[in-house]
């Protein structure tokens, strides 16, 4: 669908982006995350033409696109701000697409309404954008977006105004929009959270360049690098006997009153318990074993008050399935 | 801030002073527009629009009239179509020397006008006459083209830092070629900053006196030009202040128009 081949953006002295190899596949819905100035928004405006790289070639429905202009690719963008044109209506603002490209007046009406529809915002096409909150707004820039019925959908950071609530209800709004609709979504966000949550795939940036690539628990249950390993949720790193970095994630760790029935099939380390805090659905621990390791433990919270206070002397457990060793 | 009663009361006082000390002369000069007295006396001693009428009737302010208006279209038509270019240069590109040239193209606001006259009847002399083209309309034209541009880059290099690039990336996006997007979205989120600077520029030419002098040669004359010119003639005295009164309007009106103008297009007002 989308194919960047050694793709590299220089800006005066700083490489943004750097020898990037990706291949984004037909239907699927890919985020870009990683933290900010590692390179995932400069990829985004690659794709979508407002930036033209260094190096490299970028390929659109197989197509060479390196040095198109914008308006000749086949994708479409909701804007971080959304850049909601301020002095047309809404119903202007989506029909924009279809006008510019010659579609005539009653058929973009059409094509309007029921993109307005589809966000759930029939009713509001005479309003203008300052007229909106922000949720309505993103949903406007997303109807806008959708109206030329693009192959490929890119969206940069499109949740991050939004307050947690209404943003964990955008989160799945825009995946079922990309299910119903069967289009690419290229998605970049720095909420590792949020790219769990909605991704076919994860690619994870680091200082302009690729690090991993995966489904969200590939990237989750075997980060290929400690920056990978910190950057997605929490992970417990320590020494073994053989001296290797070893990572266990926190709710893969059992927490036991007394030793467990030893075996080659369990591992324990005791130790005391330093901080319990409560989390509603889960209570999270830290434990400082008996050599001098810290870990952290996630269980679920009980509900009979029998719970875990610091100062406990526990045994910490797990199986040696769960943990794995990072280069 | 926390004052005292009686602080505030000699601020507001001074403040009243000050503004009287501004504006009750140009009150005067309006009123006394209206005067049947033929001198310059207070209080008057009746009202009449004949200075009015003699002041539009009469050659010689209707040539300068015209001369002035001419000469302010033709400078502002100039100063929008410069201003903005150089606007668009200066914000949406990076080059060698574009924070000079910034600079530079706001100077002639703040050099003293009589240099500005100077050097432009020093050029002029040596590089249009030359040519065949004298001293007159065309010189003024340019003359104050050089400090109208400035009005019209300011107001259209805010409205483009304030609105971003990322509407008219929007724009590309949807399939609009860069015509389609300026005419659709530049050109419409720019257009109260253009009719702010158009109205600023104008009102600068309108009354300008001091370029005016060193680049309008002989047997021109616009109106300000003509105000000086018979203001101590013993029988103009009144029919001067008609003019005045003209010229006083003239260049308020653009300060009033401007402000209302140069709100945000993406403000609440969503006026345009």
């Amino acid at each position: 669908m989308v194919r960047l081949r050694d793709v590299s953006k220089r800006f005066a002295d700083v490489v943004a982006v750097d020898h990037v190899n990706l291949d984004i596949l037909d239907g699927e819905f890919l985020t870009l995350l990683g933290p900010s100035g590692s390179g995932k928004t400069t990829v985004l405006r690659l794709i979508a033409g407002f930036a033209l790289p260094t190096a490299g070639r970028v390929e659109i429905n197989g197509r060479d696109a390196t040095n198109d202009p914008p308006y000749l690719r086949d994708v479409n963008t909701v804007f971080q701000d959304y850049a909601l044109f301020p002095h047309m209506t809404v119903a202007a603002n989506v029909e924009y697409g279809l006008r510019v490209t010659g579609v005539p007046r009653p058929a973009r009406a059409a094509a309007a309404a029921d993109a307005l529809a589809r966000v759930e915002l029939s009713g509001y096409d005479a309003r203008k954008p300052n007229q909106l909150s922000g949720g309505q707004r993103q949903r406007v820039a997303l109807a806008r977006a959708l109206v030329n019925e693009p192959r490929v959908l890119l969206l940069d950071e499109p949740l991050g105004a939004l307050d947690l609530k209404l943003r964990r209800q955008m989160q799945l709004e825009l995946k079922s929009i990309q299910r119903q609709l069967g289009i690419t979504f290229v998605f970049v966000t720095h909420d590792q959270e949020e790219a769990l949550t909605m991704s076919d795939r994860i690619v994870v940036f680091n200082a302009g360049g690729i690090v991993q690539a995966g489904t969200p628990q590939a990237i989750y249950e075997r980060p290929a690098t400690p920056f990978v390993a910190d950057f997605i949720g929490t992970m417990n790193t320590f020494a073994s006997a053989e001296g290797r970095q070893v990572c266990i994630r926190p709710e893969r760790i059992e927490l036991l009153d007394a030793e467990p029935a030893t075996g080659a099939s369990v591992r324990a380390r005791a130790g005391v318990t330093v901080e319990s805090a409560y989390l509603g659905a889960s209570r999270t621990v830290i434990v400082r074993t008996d050599d001098g390791t810290t870990l952290t433990v996630s269980i679920p919270a009980r509900s009979d008050g029998s719970d875990i206070t610091p100062g406990q002397r526990v045994w910490c457990a797990w199986e040696p399935d769960s943990e794995f060793i990072i280069n | 801030m926390l004052i005292s009663r009686g602080v505030r009361r000699s601020l507001a006082a001074t403040t009243a002073l000050v503004l009287l000390f501004l504006h009750l002369p140009l009150l005067v000069v309006l009123v006394n527009s209206f005067n049947t007295s033929r001198v310059f006396g207070w209080p008057p001693s009746g009202l009449t629009t004949g200075w009015w009428s003699r002041a539009l009737g009469n050659e010689g302010v209707r040539a300068a009239l015209a001369t002035s208006i001419k000469a302010a279209s033709a400078a502002t038509a100039l100063a929008l179509i410069l201003g903005t270019l150089i606007a668009f240069a200066v914000s949406r590109y990076r080059f060698f020397g574009r924070s000079v040239i910034s600079m530079v193209v706001v100077l002639p606001i703040a050099l003293p006008g009589i240099v500005t006259g100077m050097a432009l009847n020093a050029a002029f002399t040596n590089t249009l006459k030359p040519l065949g083209i004298n001293l007159g309309l065309f010189t003024v034209i340019l003359g104050h083209t050089t400090f109208c541009v400035v009005v019209v880059f300011n107001n259209v290099m805010a409205r483009l830092q304030r609105v971003g690039v990322s509407l008219q990336e929007a724009s590309a996006d949807l399939g609009a070629r860069p015509w389609t997007t300026a005419r659709l979205v530049t050109f419409p989120l720019l257009r109260s900053a253009l009719v702010a600077g158009a109205v600023l520029a104008f009102g600068l030419s309108f009354d300008e006196i001091v370029v005016t002098t060193f680049t309008a040669g002989p047997g021109l004359q616009t109106l300000p030009q003509w105000v000086f010119n018979n203001l101590f003639r013993p029988n103009q005295g009144p029919i001067v202040n008609a003019v005045a009164a003209v010229l006083l309007l003239v260049s308020v009106a653009p300060i009033w128009v401007a402000n209302r103008l140069s709100a945000d297009p993406a403000s609440a007002s969503g006026r345009l």
